[in-house]
């Protein structure tokens, strides 16, 4: 017998605890994988992939690697922290630290040898639908060729196997830290009972319900300025409500002698008390995966899903266009070339002043100009009140749907310089919503009364801009149209984003969110099998206590079905406790990330929801027969 | 002179201090088996473990055949305790993962010593301590007193200068006890192997040369084995009324 046999003993005999863990370094080492092959395909040479497409692969990859790293490292600390007596019991027969510690990489080299040999074929044989949806995502013509990528298997097994490398050689303080002494008393000592706080339970509540108090603002530019604060409030909210809150519950219910010495509550209870500060470490990790999972899949699936009523609701006009190099005769035959019915068409002038007022904006001088004619067919479009602006009078309008849509009275005044002549307004109001599609020129628009408008047009030389917007009566066909139309304005170096349309701005989003979506789903598996991996490694831990007890209280006359049952709530207790708190905090994100739809919509949520709770119950229901098994 | 320790104290926690071991002083000659007794909480667990160099005293000298264990770090220590000391322990102490065999194999393979001679070794030991039949079993398939004779022959098969035992009689039942200390005696006699024990039990420690009892932390006093065994075993019975504080079960009172 050799140090080497003995690792593989060891191995042997806890293989049922390995087996999570097992599974999720191989899901690990596959995601790793396929995003190598990706990263290292020939074809990135040829500028297949939008930067930013590539710039989430590299983001995936580098979160899988530190995940990987803080996922095995954590799994090894606490296999170690479970093995405590045999180390300890080995070093006292004489085994030096460092031969420890090589037994300790032996181990995890050989466990890990074998997930990075499994998760590669995965990897391998998994590559072929990975690139394929790939290709869909991006939506390219042809599919990215699968190739047996030895650059990626060799990078993926060298990082792999660094990683087992270094954290066995950081195993070496956990060990040292475990005193050797313990294995000498006859019995552990007792842990003390744990206590709450009430000031850290108020702490806890406060901070949850202020993260969700500010997470309902329902602008865009209200959540991004708490978006920290928030998740931080919530972080310390959901990490003192596991270690404090909890105590303060069962604390509670011992007050209810009736309920609380009812059947196996008391065991029950008291189990879940003496292991709650280990236990709510587990949950809230967990917790926060859940709620990461829930919320990122959520929101790009409903992105995703909805991107076509964002289209309508941020681009109302089906065609708009700035300083069109086409005039109306050739806009009107390209119409016909592809076959558009004309629902509505809406042309105006644009202003375009500057000013350096202070008080309008420090750091954006340009001003967009339009008259009260225009705003009021605007809102006419828009189906809302016309408004009427006297002379010298100024109203601000908010085109874009970031913005909260409303009215806001204002009582200022600035300047506008045009040539040499300074114009003073009086600020008489700001309006918010969507009016128009979003260009650079009509993201912000100052309406004046027309009388103004004419004096500012007439005052100087500044440029005015036209500007048209359609509505189409088959607005699902009017792609070709708009592709037709930018490559005009490229063909006569005029921007391309000087043409935008609903049918555009439905794209946009679409391909924005798809490469999300497909980047969470990953992720999104990888900390499901990460969260119940954990779950399950820490109900492993507790089970020589679980099968002692469950003993001796058979020997005192309870069934053994109903000692089981204690072992089978806490199960339910761990697996349910991160859900359900998980799900409220995912709702709440995803209500938080809703702003531009305005609304939350929950039909996308829910059917991600049922399966991340159906894979859950998979997970439960196999943990529960291996642990009862074990028992 | 195989152990000698000289003013051996052992203080713990900082703040609100507690002497577990106060100025002990202990000879051993080589081939003695000697016995330590005392009320629980008294220190004799404490002592073990600082002569088992798994504690640091907190003062005091101690030298360990011929060895001076106090400077030595813990790299050496390991190397020490492998090479020199066997443990024995209340709760066995035996790897589930292993077979009973590779349980007792573990010094030789720490030792890295030829598996023709952990063989040879293994067979003969097992032979004497008669557990060949339960070699290639698992430490929970067999029984408490053939687990405790695994753990013995793990102590001693790689013939060290001092076993430290640890009430190894306490999980037992009479006649395993009886069986283990027939082989501890046995080994003791043939092999001159130094034996120190901590027990609880009257029976169990009348079987040693010497004993020593102690209390709150301090020696107390010594009896030597004389003639007949019976009366030492009365001599024993004695001591432990007159220390008294230590409360027996029917279980820790036979013969
Ligand atoms: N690691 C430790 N930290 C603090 N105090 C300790 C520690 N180990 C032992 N003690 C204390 O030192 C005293 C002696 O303990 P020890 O285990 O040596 O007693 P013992 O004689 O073996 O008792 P028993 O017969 O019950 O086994 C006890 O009061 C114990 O509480
Ligand atoms: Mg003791």
């Amino acid at each position: 017998m050799t140090l080497k046999t003995f690792a593989y003993k060891n191995i042997h005999h806890h293989r049922t605890s390995y087996s999570a863990y097992f599974l999720s370094c191989i899901f690990a080492v596959c995601v790793f994988y396929l995003y190598a092959a990706l990263l290292f395909h020939p074809m990135l040479k040829k500028d297949i992939f939008p930067d930013s497409f590539l710039f989430l692969m590299y983001l995936v990859e580098i979160i899988v690697a530190l995940f990987a790293f803080l996922f095995i490292g954590y799994s090894q600390s606490a296999f170690l922290r479970n093995r405590k007596q045999d180390i300890g019991l080995l070093q006292i027969l004489g085994m030096p630290i460092r031969q420890v510690v090589r037994l300790i990489f032996w181990e995890n080299i050989s466990v890990g040898a074998l997930a990075l040999l499994i998760g590669l074929l995965t990897g391998l044989i998994g590559s072929k639908f990975f690139f394929l949806v790939v290709s869909f995502v991006l939506q390219l013509s042809d599919p990215i060729p699968v190739q047996m990528s030895f650059k990626a298997i060799l990078f993926t097994t060298g990082f792999f196997f660094c990683l087992f490398l270094i954290l066995s050689w950081g195993s070496r303080l956990t060990i040292q830290k475990q005193s050797i002494s313990e294995v000498l008393r006859e019995k552990a000592q007792e842990k003390r009972q744990p206590i709450f706080s009430v000031w850290l339970v108020f702490i806890s509540l406060v901070s949850i319900s202020v993260a969700y108090y500010l997470s309902f603002p329902s602008s865009f530019v209200g959540v991004i300025k708490h978006l920290i604060f928030i998740i931080l409030l919530l972080l310390i909210g959901t990490y003192l409500g596991y270690t404090q809150l909890s105590v303060a519950g069962i604390s509670l219910l011992e007050r209810f002698p009736k309920w609380f010495y009812c059947g196996i509550n008391m065991f029950l209870f008291s189990q879940l008390r003496y292991r709650l500060k280990d236990n709510a470490r587990i949950l809230f990790l967990v917790t926060i995966f859940t709620s990461i999972v829930l919320t990122s899949v959520g929101v790009s699936l409903t992105y995703y899903n909805e991107a076509d009523i964002v289209g309508e609701e941020q681009a109302p006009y089906h065609l708009t266009t700035i300083d069109n190099p086409l005039n109306s005769k050739q806009i009107e035959q390209k119409l016909q070339a592809y076959r558009m019915k004309t629902k509505a068409h809406i042309q105006f002038l644009i202003l375009a002043l500057k000013t350096d007022d202070r008080r309008k904006n420090v750091n954006n001088p340009n001003v967009s100009i339009i008259s009260n004619g225009t705003l009021n067919s605007l809102l006419k479009q828009a189906k809302k009140k016309p408004i009427s602006i006297h002379a010298k009078q100024v109203v601000q309008i908010w085109n874009s749907g970031v913005w909260e849509s409303g009215e806001q009275k204002q009582a200022d005044s600035f300047t506008v310089q045009q040539g040499k002549q300074s114009f003073s307004l009086q600020w008489i109001a700001s309006i918010k919503g969507v009016f128009f599609n979003e260009h650079d020129l009509t993201r912000v628009m100052w309406a004046v009364s027309d009388q103004t408008f004419r004096e500012l047009q007439q005052a100087g030389q500044s440029p005015v801009h036209m500007v048209d917007g359609y509505q189409f009566f088959n607005p699902k066909q009017s792609m070709p149209l708009l592709e037709s139309i930018q490559r005009y304005y490229q063909a006569h170096h005029l921007a391309g984003k000087d043409v935008s349309g609903t049918i555009l701005v439905q794209k946009f989003f679409r391909d924005l969110f798809s490469p999300l979506l497909f980047v969470s789903v990953f992720i999104g598996m990888l900390f499901f099998l990460a969260a119940g991996s954990i779950l399950y490694f820490r109900l492993y831990i507790e089970l020589p206590s679980e099968r002692k007890q469950v003993k001796l209280l058979h020997k005192l006359g309870l069934q053994q079905k109903q000692g089981e049952k204690i072992v089978v709530r806490q199960i339910q207790i761990l697996f349910m406790l991160p859900f359900v708190v998980g799900t409220i905090h995912s709702l709440a994100a995803l209500n938080l990330c809703s702003f531009l739809l305005h609304r939350p919509i929950y039909t996308s949520y829910f059917g991600l929801w049922v399966s991340y709770l159906l894979l859950g119950i998979i997970y439960y229901v196999w943990t529960k027969r291996q642990i009862l098994r074990a028992l | 002179m195989i152990l000698e320790a000289k003013k051996l104290s052992k203080i713990y926690g900082n703040a609100a201090a507690y002497r577990a071991l106060d100025q002990f002083d202990l000879m051993i000659e080589k081939g003695e088996f000697v016995g330590i007794m005392g009320p629980s909480g008294s220190g004799k667990s404490t002592l073990l473990q600082l002569l088992g160099t798994i504690e640091q005293p907190s003062s005091g000298s101690l030298m360990i055949d011929g060895q001076d264990v106090r400077g030595m770090n813990q790299n050496q220590l390991a190397d020490f305790r492998r090479e020199k000391l066997g443990f024995i322990f209340q709760d066995f102490q035996l790897l589930d993962s292993l077979s009973i065999k590779e349980n007792i194999l573990i010094p030789l393979v720490l030792n890295k010593v030829s598996s023709a001679e952990m063989e040879d070794r293994v067979q003969k030991l097992a032979s004497y301590l008669g557990i060949e039949s339960i070699l290639h079993k698992r430490p929970y398939e067999v029984s408490g007193g053939q687990k405790q004779r695994a753990a013995a022959a793990r102590a001693l098969i790689h013939n060290p200068s001092l076993v430290l035992a640890d009430e190894p009689t306490g999980n037992l039942d009479s006649k395993s006890a009886k069986d283990l200390m027939e082989i501890l005696i046995g080994i003791n006699r043939e092999a001159k192997t130094t034996i120190l024990m901590v027990t609880h039990d009257p029976v169990t420690a009348s079987y040693c040369n010497r004993i020593l009892f102690i209390k709150d932390g301090k020696w107390l006093s010594e009896i030597y084995q004389g003639e007949k065994r019976a009366a030492f075993f009365e001599q024993i019975l004695l001591m432990q009324s007159s220390l008294g504080g230590e409360q027996y079960d029917a279980k820790n009172i036979r013969l």
